[in-house]
């Protein structure tokens, strides 16, 4: 009895260390710009969409290609993979996730963070006039 | 008014049935009619207030903020009934709509076995705080209570928002009244858990809560399957599990009543597992509560693609306590309770199947732990670090694989496992044939492809399961098909494993690009883009002709702008097996047996360009011009006079459709002046610019700047474009990917659920004995 009490703890306290050290490990952290210069960790960038600059989408590798702004006001060139996403245009600020090599931010994700459409009565209003 | 009317009468009841239940389960016998009086008036007075907004939805009746927010005139019947459920409040109200009709039944069976004051004063507690949230939060508020100083009082608008593209869909439609049935009926093990504590029976009410175990995981785990097959086939995530917060939110109480299914089993022949059955049956719903909180607080709100509404601090706080209430009622009686609780020795033997049915109990609990930490990361990181952010997928993945491989083999093992104790040597005997078959099967992947370690072993272990699962089904469907559910359940899941294995990791993906009219060869097919059509107000349709063996299909790849969500959507298209165009196309269903059993072609549209047009890395170097400045670059000089923009270009830039935008410039060119007007075309937010030819050179609007009056253009010598190309043509861009035996999956899960019912039904018949 007193050995399966021992290994049961064994394989709990692994479970716990296993869970512990793959969550450490796929956190993915907010950083700047800056910061994602100096790791080659997988990170994820806040910013601005620098829309005065090109940005385009290329067909032949599917990526599609802006340059990103953080608030420190530093700007990075960024290459997505996948086509333009949903919401660029009117995105208040740009996520992306991925990792800074050779002076380009290489991003495997984004996420568009939109104004709330739902605390707002302006739709409401087009009909008031 | 009225509607407000409802819920609170509604509230007011189910709160005089639950303290009427509690003081007859106190000694106050006489009060158990009124109490059951007043469930049935709450019952009838939730059905009526859900009536009422159906019929609210059904009229437009857009005063009504809730009805304005959801939907539109436009909206077909069976679209219009599911804007009941496409926002918070409604969802809410669905939720206690099931709550208040499950506990009509719950009354009966639990008053036929004799703890129904116990049971139904602990439900109807759940009842009493889902209408705390609905006074709260009303589907019944106007618009001009939703925005007092900015619309007046009785005024109704004539159209409303209408529903989100992304929900309009069948899949949608059935997809939440089968989740929330889940969530509802999770509240049944709970209350029977807590009963059993009130009562200090703790052995015998596994009994009468295992039917209800089994159907609330079965309603779970049928809305998780459509949820998957709704990612799969409208949303283009390109899989059908993508570890987002709303599917883990139902995956997790799922595993957690999926293992108290397991050792419930345990404790009914041998009373052992007490303890652990009445934690696990409060756990799950208490982590129902806790999903909701995490997808319908807002707390997740800045880390996932997901959209989740804030809605506001009220909600906030009446779900924190709704999960300390339960969480303290259940655990805090358990903990009370737990020295009074008999121990039944536990048979411990390791060659037991009841010690096997424990480890797989405690397996699903610790899958499930490390998706409830993965889903609370951004909580847990905000706590640790002061920025919340989430883990990765690949977090998921990483954590659930290895328990995988030992949750197949254990499905293998302790199936075989007698009670008590197994004579190993009858062990060896029954486990020889599917060793050999799995060791075979897995030796096969192994030669066609299958090298990673870790996925070899998954299929050994899944392969084995399965072998095991069907030996025994097979002698049972042979002898007494009623026990046939658990082993049915299991062939599923190892179904289910090998066509995750092989759909997840062997796909195969392509980025295409279809010339109009030229047709490309992808995995086997010929594909040919051969033009667009709208095909509604919004919606445009890219078709691309697929061609095999003779046999060709037209596929309408979805991709437009759309109004609500202010964003291109992308439909994929999907030739499989559940593809509904069967019923209008016969043709295709033998096309579909004989091409995709094995291999879906999944095509998603990318982008629409045009070859020969812009391409910032070809259009050479820009020349920036200032307005009404003159510039001169060899030959030519340019002078930018004027943006040229109708103003029925301008209304469509506003909102966000397509629209052109031209700049008017004087070129002079060997003594001769004239003006041009080259232009970009912004198609589904692109930039598609056309150039216009000056002398021999083309000159092309690339960029501008409206603020400081500058664009950018770009000069080059005519001949370098119409060698390659004299019209620009038409390029869809397409991702084309084959899925190996994604149906597996489907059809695992098909053979899984059957395996619940089959089971619910012996159940419940095992209850009436």
């Amino acid at each position: 009895m007193k050995l399966k009490i021992v290994v049961g703890s064994v394989l709990i306290a692994g479970f716990i260390i296993f869970g512990a050290y793959s969550f450490m490990e796929s956190n993915v952290k907010y950083v700047t710009i800056e910061e994602a210069k100096k790791t080659t960790r997988k990170v994820q960038i806040v910013g601005e969409w620098v829309k005065e600059k090109e940005s385009y989408y290329d067909a032949r590798t599917n990526q599609f290609i802006f340059y990103l702004k953080d608030d420190n006001g530093d700007v990075v060139k960024v290459v997505h993979n996948g086509a333009k996403p949903n919401n660029f245009e009117i995105a208040s600020h740009v996520v992306v996730k991925g990792r800074y090599v050779d002076g380009i931010f290489e991003s495997q994700e984004i996420l568009t963070k939109c104004p709330s459409k739902y605390q707002s009565a302006d739709a409401l209003k087009q009909y008031q006039n | 008014m009225l509607g407000r009317f409802l819920i609170y009468i509604a509230f007011a009841s189910s709160l005089f049935a639950t303290i009427g239940y509690y003081l007859s389960f106190k000694g106050r016998k006489s009060l158990i009619q009124k109490a059951r009086l007043s469930y049935h008036i709450s019952a009838i007075f939730v059905i009526l207030a859900s009536a009422f907004l159906l019929y609210l939805i059904l009229t437009h009746q857009f005063q009504y903020t809730y009805v304005w927010s959801y939907s539109s005139t436009d909206l077909s019947t069976p679209l219009l009934i599911s804007t009941f459920y496409a926002g918070q409040e409604g969802s809410f109200m669905l939720w206690t709509f099931y709550t208040a009709v499950l506990g009509l039944f719950l009354m009966s069976y639990s008053r036929r076995n004799g703890y129904e004051a116990e049971v139904m004063s602990v439900y109807s507690l759940v009842k009493v705080l889902l209408l705390l949230i609905l006074v709260v939060k009303s589907p019944f508020e106007y618009v001009w209570e939703t925005w007092p100083n900015q619309v007046h009082e009785g005024f109704v608008p004539p159209e409303g928002r209408g529903l989100n593209p992304l929900l309009q869909n069948f899949w949608m439609v059935i997809h939440p009244p089968i989740i929330f049935m889940g969530f509802a009926a999770m509240a049944i093990p709970y209350s029977h858990a807590v009963a059993a504590l009130l009562r200090r029976e703790y052995l015998t009410w596994v009994k009468p809560a295992m039917p209800w175990t089994i159907f609330a995981a079965l309603a779970l785990g049928a809305g998780l399957a459509i949820g998957g097959f709704w990612a799969y086939e409208t949303l283009g995530w390109g899989g059908f599990w993508g570890w987002d917060p709303v599917e883990n939110s139902s995956l997790v109480p799922w595993l957690i009543a999926v293992g108290t299914i397991h050792t419930m089993y345990v404790q009914r022949r041998t009373g052992a597992f007490a303890r652990w059955n009445l934690g696990m049956s409060i756990l799950a719903f208490i982590l129902v509560l806790y999903s909701t909180f995490l997808t319908r607080s807002g707390v997740l709100g800045d880390t996932s693609v997901h959209s989740f509404v804030d809605p506001g601090m009220w909600v906030y706080l009446l779900l924190i306590s709704l999960i300390l209430t339960f969480s303290f009622i259940g655990f805090g009686l358990l903990f009370a309770r737990r020295k009074e609780i008999p121990k039944v020795k536990v048979e411990s033997d390791l060659l037991s199947r009841e010690y096997n049915l424990f480890l797989a109990s405690a397996l699903l609990l610790i899958v499930a732990g490390f998706v409830i930490v993965g889903t609370s990361s951004p909580i847990i990181t905000k706590i640790l670090q002061g920025k919340a952010s989430a883990v990765d997928v690949s977090y998921y993945n990483k954590t659930t694989l290895p328990l995988g491989i030992i949750m197949a083999l254990l499905i293998g093992l302790a199936q075989t496992m007698w009670w008590r104790r197994t004579n190993p040597e009858a062990l060896m005997n029954s486990l020889l044939f599917p060793t050999a078959a799995a060791t075979v099967f897995t030796s096969i992947l192994i030669v066609a492809g299958v090298r990673e370690v870790l996925m070899a072993l998954f299929v050994l272990t899944s392969s084995f399961a399965f072998f095991v699962s069907l030996r025994i089904a097979y002698k049972i469907a042979r002898g007494n098909p009623k026990y046939i559910g658990a082993y049915l359940t299991h062939i599923g899941v190892a179904l289910f494993f090998l066509g995750v294995i092989a759909s997840t990791k062997y796909d195969k993906t392509q980025v295409v690009s279809l010339p109009k009219d030229q047709a490309i060869n992808v995995f086997g097919y010929k594909l040919t883009y051969i033009g667009n059509q709208k095909i509604d107000k919004e919606k445009v349709a890219y078709n691309v002709k697929v061609e095999k063996d003779g046999d060709s299909f037209i596929a309408p790849l979805q991709m437009y702008f759309s109004e609500y969500n202010q964003g291109v959507m992308r439909h994929p298209y999907i030739f499989s097996l559940l593809n509904y165009d069967i019923f209008s196309n016969p043709n295709l269903l033998a096309f579909l047996v004989k091409n995709t059993l094995t291999n879906d072609l999944y095509l998603s549209p990318m982008s629409l360009e045009k070859s020969g047009g812009f391409n910032p890395h070809t259009t050479g170097d820009l020349i920036i011009l200032d307005k009404n400045q003159e510039k001169v670059v060899g030959d030519y000089t340019l002078k930018f006079i004027r943006f040229d923009m109708s103003s029925e270009d301008m209304a469509k830039m506003m909102s966000g459709q397509d629209f052109a935008i031209g700049a008017v410039i004087e070129v002079t060119y060997k003594g001769k002046k004239q003006q041009v007007i080259p232009k970009i075309f912004y198609r589904n937010n692109m930039p598609v610019p056309e150039g216009v030819k000056v002398g021999d050179k083309q000159l092309t609007f690339v960029n501008l700047n409206v603020e400081s009056g500058q664009i950018a253009v770009s000069l080059r010598s005519n001949g370098a474009v119409s060698e390659f190309q004299d019209e620009p043509v038409e390029v869809l861009v397409i991702e084309a990917s084959v899925k190996p035996f994604i149906n597996l999956v489907w059809f695992g899960v098909i053979v899984i659920l059957a395996g619940f019912v089959v089971s619910m039904i012996r159940r419940i018949s095992e209850v009436k004995k």
